[in-house]
Formats: structure tokens, sequence, C-alpha cells
């Protein structure tokens, strides 16, 4: 297992937020973390990373339960958290202050072209859009190499057109490199489009009331049956635990 | 770059005038010669001070919490309000001066900078520890360019903080030199005209030194990053 989370409980002050969260990914594996929003699931992202601690419990990552930040996990933020002041290139080269000047440039290079952004090295952050943006802080967290990458909803800023344009490219990326992803969202066609797991999280304070492995041969798409079987199924124990009517 | 060009040529004029005019004795530029050297010197320690002053407590989060009560009290006291003390103590020499200039200045920069620090971006202060960045990495290529805009804001406000020290410490009889000093002592006379040829230059050099300041470092910076369409 490269991530194990036991009993993990946490509390802001009073507010109980993660209760009893028990999960177990597998090395490769798509993870969806899905869920309503101010669940938490944010929160289990963010101590996967190391920014935060479970108040009791543990998180295991890589082996390591005292979790302090590192380049072994990559991080994808929703509002992307790029440096405005530096370019593309400057962006994608942020995580590899270690290497040679040529070589960082070169590594930066090749995963600019491989997120489509080849042209745009050296434009400023602002004079992109949102999904160009999400393409570069990709890149960026695949820059360094990482062994597991978080994505905290990374697409939830685009629009509709966008963010499906992403989720397959991102599909298309990550089968060629095979890294550990766990990835947050609250939309579940997104989750049923990328995941090879689900887990539901309910309402504050969140346990994961589901669990399921989604098993499509080939390409998936929205219309499909298997698809929409998965999705319902999803609906089905997210409308339970958040109290939303279909 | 337009606006320094006209306040420059509007300087001009204002000198040539008092020299065709004897102002001062034709001695105008002197007196706007001590005031300059005296800002440049003052406001420059002060800066460095000031930015020192900000990134040690930057690391000191404990202590930034103690220091801040003085630091509200000193930012209290205008500074005008130090100058009979400095004329005790240092005298009618040009350390008065600067030392008012450095009063006027360092505390309001101080805690500008702070409040910039603070404001950063709390995801890209994440995002410096997943990149496994040291503190000074963090700072550098985090914290002060992200807070650039504030930092930029604090370096306008200081300067004009300074001049107004410095002005008013030359009134106050710290000086037998500068604009201030002109102004101030052209009212035994009542020498009107000196009067408005150091109010006019006292204005426009303040303005002059805004524009300098910041105007190239913000077409270079935050212009360029689009720091002010509010996207990132």
């Amino acid at each position: 297992m490269i991530i194990q989370c036991k009993q993990v409980n946490k509390f802001f002050g009073d507010l109980h937020v993660l209760k009893g969260i028990d999960l177990e990914i597998k090395k490769g594996e798509f993870f969806v973390l899905l869920g309503p929003s101010g669940c938490g699931k944010s929160t289990l992202l963010y101590m996967m990373a190391g920014f935060d601690k479970p108040t009791s419990g543990s998180v295991e990552v890589l082996g390591q339960s005292d979790i302090k930040p590192s380049k072994k996990v990559g991080f994808v933020f929703q509002d992307f958290a790029l440096f405005p002041w530096k370019t593309v290139l400057g962006n994608v080269t942020a995580g590899l202050l270690d290497k040679s000047k040529t070589e960082r440039r070169d590594i930066a290079m090749h995963f600019i072209e491989k997120v489509g952004l080849t042209g745009f090295e050296h434009s400023f952050p602002h004079t992109l859009s949102g999904g160009m943006k999400q393409r570069v802080s990709i890149a960026r967290a695949l820059a360094y190499e990482p062994e597991i990458l978080l994505m905290d909803e990374p697409f939830g800023a685009l629009d509709a057109q966008t963010r499906k344009k992403m989720q397959q490219e991102l599909i298309r990326i990550l089968r060629e490199m095979n890294k550990t992803i766990v990835f947050v969202t609250h939309s579940v066609l997104e989750a049923v489009y990328l995941a090879d797991r689900v887990a539901v999280l309910s309402n504050r304070p969140s346990s994961i009331v589901y669990q399921v492995k989604i098993e499509i041969d080939g390409e998936r798409h929205y219309t499909d049956e298997k698809y929409l079987h998965y999705r319902e199924n999803i609906l089905h124990y997210l409308n339970q635990f958040t109290g939303v009517k279909e | 770059m337009k606006k320094i060009v006209i306040v420059l040529v509007l300087i001009a004029i204002t000198i040539g005038y008092a020299y065709y005019e004897q102002i001062a004795a034709g001695h105008i530029f002197a007196h706007l010669w001590a005031s300059l050297s005296r800002i440049i010197i003052g406001y420059a320690l002060s800066v460095a001070a000031s930015f020192l002053t900000a990134l040690a407590l930057s690391f000191l989060p404990g202590i930034q919490k103690y220091v801040r009560v003085y630091l509200n009290f000193l930012i209290s006291i205008p500074t005008i309000a130090w100058i009979p003390l400095l004329l005790i103590v240092t005298g009618i020499t040009n350390r008065t001066m600067i030392i008012a200039i450095f009063l006027g200045s360092y505390f309001a920069i101080v805690f500008n900078l702070l409040d910039g620090f603070k404001t950063v971006d709390k995801n890209l202060v994440l995002l410096g520890r997943n990149l496994e960045y040291n503190q000074a990495q963090r700072l550098i290529r985090i914290m002060v360019p992200a807070s650039l805009n504030t930092i930029l804001v604090s370096l306008k406000l200081g300067i004009s903080y300074s001049w107004r020290a410095l002005i008013g410490a030359e009134m106050l009889g710290a000086a037998t030199k500068g604009l201030g000093y002109l102004s101030f002592a052209s009212r035994q006379f009542y020498d009107l005209k000196t009067m408005f040829t150091a109010l006019v230059l006292i204005g426009l050099i303040g303005y002059f030194l805004i524009q300098l300041l910041t105007h190239f470092i913000e077409e270079n910076t935050i212009r360029k990053w689009g720091f002010n369409d509010h996207t990132m």
C-alpha cells in the first residue's frame, strides 16, 4: 500500500470534519475522493501531502507516518498556484532547483510539450486561459517526478468544455507514466470517467460511505450503459448521505 | 515616463525662475541639494533597516506578536514630535535630519512589509513546502515577489513620509539650509516669492521621488505579471 489511512479523525476546533476514515490506495492506482463541498476531502489530501496532521489516527504515505511535504508527492491546486512573476518555463522549473540549468530546461520543455503548451514557454500566467494555467501546474508537478500525485479539484475552476478536454488529456498523459493519483472532486461524471476506484464521503463529519472499483475496458464514454450504471450507483450513495434529492 | 519628464521640466522651470529672480540670493540649488542629499541617505538607511527588520520578524513569528505592540506605539508618534528631542541629543546637524527621515518611514515600511507577507496566497506558501524550498528560497522565491504590490506601496508611502519629516525638521530649526528651512526663514521677511518657490519645489521634488522610485520597478514587475487583473 502506497497510502494508508487508519481511523483518521480531524477536528478544526469543535468542528468534526473527518470521522474514522480508513483508506488503502495501491501503487499505480487512480483513486478518486468524491464528496460534497466542505466535507473535508481536501483536508484529507492535505494530510497526505504533509500540509496538515490528523487529530487522531494515522496517515501513512510511502511507508512514512510522519509526513513532511516533499517532492515525492506532487500537488496540484484547484486555483493553479502559479507564480505570476515567472513565465511558463519558470513555473515548470520551480521544483527542479537541485538540477543544473540546462537539465532544468530540458526537463521542463519535455513536460511543457507533454501538456500541449509548446510555444507558450515564455508567456506569463496572466496571459493564459484557465485550462492552460492548469496544464502549467500539472507540468510543474510532473516535472519533479513524484511517485504520487495529489490533485485537489484541479478542474473545478474550468468551464465544462475545457474540463472534459482536460480529463481526456490527463488520462492520456498519466497512462504513460504509471503514477499513483489521488484526485479530489465533487463531480460524479468526472469521478467515473477518471477513476480506477472511487470513495464517496458523506457530509460532515465525513466518513467513507461507499467504495467502488470502476471496471470499464477501453475508453470511457459518458453514455455507455456501464458508465451510467456506476454513475447511478454512486449518485445513490452520495444523495443518501448528503441529503440531496434527485 | 511622461510624468517623470514633465515633473523634471517643471522643476527646471522653477529653478530657472528662482535664479532669474535671485531667490535665496541665487543659492536655490544649494538649498535643493541640501534637502535632496539628506533624503537620499536617510531614506536608503530606512529602507535597508526596515527590510532587515521585517525579514527578521517574518522568521520569528513568536517574537513578532510582541514587537508589533512596540511598533504600534512608535508608529503613533508623529515624526515631528521626535524633533525637539533630537535637537537636544544631536543638535543642529545633518544627523538630526537623517534620523528624522529615518523615523518618518521606518515603522510604516516595516508594518506594510509584515502585512504584505501575511497576505501572500496560502497555496503558494504550501507549494513552497511541497517543492522542499528552504527558508531563504521561500522568502526570495515566494514571499517577496508575491507581496511586491504591498512592498511598492510601502516604499511610496515611506518616501512621502520621509520627505514630510525632513521638511518638518528643517522648519523646526534643525538646519541652516534646505527647502524647508528656506520656506520657513522667508516668513520673517514676508518674502512670499521665496516661500512659494520653496513650496512648489517641495511638492515637485516629492512627486518626482515617488515616481522615480516606483515607475521603473512597476513597469518591469507587477505590470508585466498582470497583478492588477486579479486572477492569480
